[in-house]
């Protein structure tokens, strides 16, 4: 837990860019939130090792999306079961279902329908509210935080102690 | 650009999809192994074990080594055994996530062999049909006359004598009353004495004047004619009454023969006949053409779900439902639509009997109504051990799910029946050696079961035991045993699958004809004896009863005789004195 949240803060401490950082969180969201086996997932796997973002980011967001995906499975299945089912959008899923690269990527899964779209439709939302909070975490709560009795403590702590051996921090 | 692209991360998802590439070909053949055992589990009902499977890639196909199917009805065997197993499958079907075998043979499958360990049972199909050995066990039985069935008999049958005894009594009862009382209105020995007083009074009168005899003679006239009127009227009731007893009586006559009557229509409702003794045919074969019924329509579930899947239960469809995490595929309109699974061909071979039974099996799929085909299968072998010649030919029309269609033809030449045990505890018989030839053509349609086998057995030979309850049976029967080397056998099935009669006949059962109708014959008088002497006995109490009433009842015709006796002793000697 501790190296958890170490590692956190060391992302957020670091010299990244927040746009490479919020992506990865953004990219992390669509990868940890549907089906890790799914066709979709090797597209975010290129984005991510092709565009400039976080790497640690994306890999401790997918972590943590990866678990929260367990607890919305079954708002997932709801949303994409009325996504599929849908009359006015019956034309489209018949004709995504007899092209081969549509039924390797599973969207007629529940899922993996629900799942992929609810990522989606977050990831701009993620990306820009992502982006905001570090920018803000960095100008004001870090600079604070510096300055507090608190800070100094725990730089004299155990935790301290684990978030300075973290690779890359100097 | 430079500062959002990564040039180098390129390589990188290379050299990771090549990886992840390389692992899915190293693991795809335990993946495809635990595919086939768990969707052939699935099927069967019970544990499937796979060695080994490799994946070929030109053609796309695999090799799977020694398949154990576990015997849901005796785990410690297994069902099939499957030694080879070699498949290619359509490339292109296969992106749309559909396998579809092309060609797939089977080699060198063995059935009923013993598995190191029992297998895990996860779903008895065996008890989707219901057995009915009871009502089919007696096919052939040498009726029960004990005390007890003739009691029965009694029990259940309307007995003539009792409800005339009844009867009889109550009308012997309802006279009764109705004479004595009319007895009582007659006129009874006082007014007869007093008839004799009147008698003795006028002789006793002075002979006087000629006006005191004319009174004496007007009396005397009088006196004659009360008592003509009251004999008058005895006689006519004596001639009512002797009516009534005359009737009575030959009723309580009839009583006493009607027990014989009653016991020969109980023996014919109730007693042996040579159709309820039932016809050799039945006793020989019926049970094992009953076993043979119920093993193929137990079959006949066990493989449905492979035909058809619309058959599979509301158990089995949420069996088949992923877990929560993976939700549900749904299902389009297909452009040209293909079954999700599909053996397009099979050639399979069977170790039996020392010899291999070639078959190929066609267009194997549980979705025959996307398919539009039914499954094919043609099985035959010759010179097998035990067996000249065998074919087996079926087709499983499951196109209409809705009514299903299954036929099987069987023809079976030079089998060698070997020793069998045939017939039941009443007349055991052996078949020390036949050889059997046989034509069989079952169908199920929908929810109607139909078979209809032929058969001749040739160079037959028969021992007959000695059965202790009867033994006059079997020395007939071993004398007619002993002269049959040949018969032949038919054997009809018709009916539902879970209620379906089957009719057995032979010529046999020509040979047998005199032996049963003497036996039931026997049975039948013997039967007719003993419930003659408990109906005897039954009514004896009630007919004495009877005969008692009608004794009383005679009473009353003794007392009017006596009456009219007096009446008229008084008018022929006593009155005519006195003129």
């Amino acid at each position: 837990m501790l190296y958890t949240l170490a590692k956190v803060l060391n992302v957020l401490n670091s010299e990244a860019d927040p746009s490479q950082i919020s992506l990865a969180v953004a990219l992390a969201l669509i990868a940890g939130l549907t089906p890790l086996m799914s066709l979709h997932n090797l597209v975010v796997l290129l984005l991510v090792l092709v565009l400039r973002v976080n790497l640690s980011a994306f890999l401790l967001g997918l972590a943590i999306f990866s678990g929260l995906a367990y607890l919305f499975d079954p708002l997932f299945h709801g949303a994409g079961l009325s996504l599929l089912s849908a009359k006015p959008l019956e034309g489209l899923w018949t004709a995504m279902y007899n092209m081969p690269i549509f039924r390797i990527a599973r969207f007629n899964n529940t899922i993996v329908m629900g799942s992929l779209v609810v990522s989606l439709v977050l990831f701009l939302p993620v990306f820009f509210l992502a982006r905001a909070g570090i920018v803000r975490y960095r100008a004001r709560f870090l600079a604070w935080m510096k300055r507090t009795r608190l800070a100094q403590a725990i730089w004299a702590s155990t935790f301290y102690k684990i978030y300075a051996s973290l690779p890359g921090r100097h | 650009m430079r500062k959002w692209v990564r040039w180098k991360g390129l390589l990188a998802f290379v050299v990771i999809t090549v990886l992840l590439v390389f692992f899915w070909l190293v693991l795809v053949d335990d993946l495809v192994r635990r595919g086939i055992e768990r969707g052939t589990a699935f099927l069967v009902g019970a544990e499937v074990n796979v060695d080994n499977a490799d994946l070929t890639f030109s053609p796309l196909g695999f090799v799977v080594s020694r398949i154990q199917v576990t015997n849901p009805d005796n785990p410690e065997t297994n069902a099939l055994d499957i030694q080879r197993m070699a498949f290619t499958l359509n490339t292109a079907q296969l992106f749309m996530r559909k396998i579809v075998i092309e060609d797939m043979s089977v080699e060198d499958i063995a059935l009923g062999t013993m598995r190191e360990h029992p297998g895990r049972v996860y779903r008895k199909t065996a008890q989707e049909v219901t057995p009915v050995p009871g009502e089919r066990a007696s096919w052939f039985e040498v009726p029960d006359i004990s005390s007890q069935s003739v009691r029965q008999a009694l029990e259940e049958a309307n007995l003539k004598t009792v409800n005339s005894a009844r009867a009889l009594s109550n009308e012997i009862e309802n006279k009764n009353e109705f004479w004595n009382q009319r007895i009582e209105q007659l006129p009874d020995k006082d007014r007869l004495q007093e008839y004799q007083a009147r008698i003795e009074a006028l002789s006793k009168a002075r002979k006087g004047d000629f006006s005191a005899l004319l009174r004496k003679g007007t009396e005397v006239k009088d006196l004659y004619s009360d008592i003509n009127a009251d004999l008058n009227l005895l006689r006519d009731s004596y001639r009512r009454f002797s009516e009534d007893y005359r009737t009575i009586t030959a009723q309580v006559n009839r009583l006493s023969e009607l027990p014989v009557q009653d016991a020969r229509q109980i023996a014919q409702k109730y007693g042996p006949s040579a159709e309820g003794i039932g016809n050799i045919s039945s006793m020989l074969f019926g049970e094992q053409a009953g076993v043979w019924v119920e093993r193929s329509l137990r079959w006949r579930e066990r493989i449905r779900p492979m035909l058809d899947r619309g058959t599979l239960t509301a158990e089995e469809q949420k069996e088949l439902r992923p877990p929560r995490s993976e939700g549900i595929d749904m299902r389009f309109r297909e452009y040209a639509p293909a079954p999700d699974f599909l053996i397009r061909k099979a050639a399979v071979s069977v170790l039996t009997r020392g010899r291999t039974l070639m078959g190929t099996i066609q267009n194997l799929t549980p979705d025959q109504d996307v398919l539009g085909l039914p499954m094919t299968c043609l099985f035959s072998g010759e010179n097998l051990e035990g067996i000249q010649g065998i074919r087996l030919e079926g087709t499983f029309d499951h196109v209409d799910p809705s009514s299903p269609q299954d036929m099987v033809r069987l023809g079976l030449e030079g089998y060698d029946l070997g020793t069998r045990n045939l017939g039941q505890e009443i007349l055991p018989v052996e078949l020390q050696q036949g050889i059997l030839d046989t034509g069989l053509t079952a169908a199920v349609s929908g929810r109607s079961v139909n078979a209809d086998l032929a058969a001749t057995v040739r160079s037959a030979r028969f021992l007959v035991r000695r059965a202790e309850k009867a033994a006059g049976l079997s020395a007939a029967a071993e004398k007619v045993f002993s002269g049959i080397s040949g018969f032949s056998l038919n054997v009809e099935v018709s009916g539902e699958p879970e209620n379906y009669a089957v009719n057995v006949s032979s010529n046999l059962d020509d040979s047998f004809r005199g032996v049963i109708n003497t036996l039931a014959k026997d049975l039948a008088a013997q039967f007719q004896t003993q419930v003659r002497t408990a109906l005897e006995q039954r009514i004896s109490g009630p007919i004495s009863s009877v005969e008692q009433q009608a004794g009383s009842l005679g009473q009353i015709g003794r007392e009017l005789s006596e009456r009219i006796s007096f009446a008229e002793s008084l008018l022929k000697s006593n009155v005519f004195s006195l003129l």
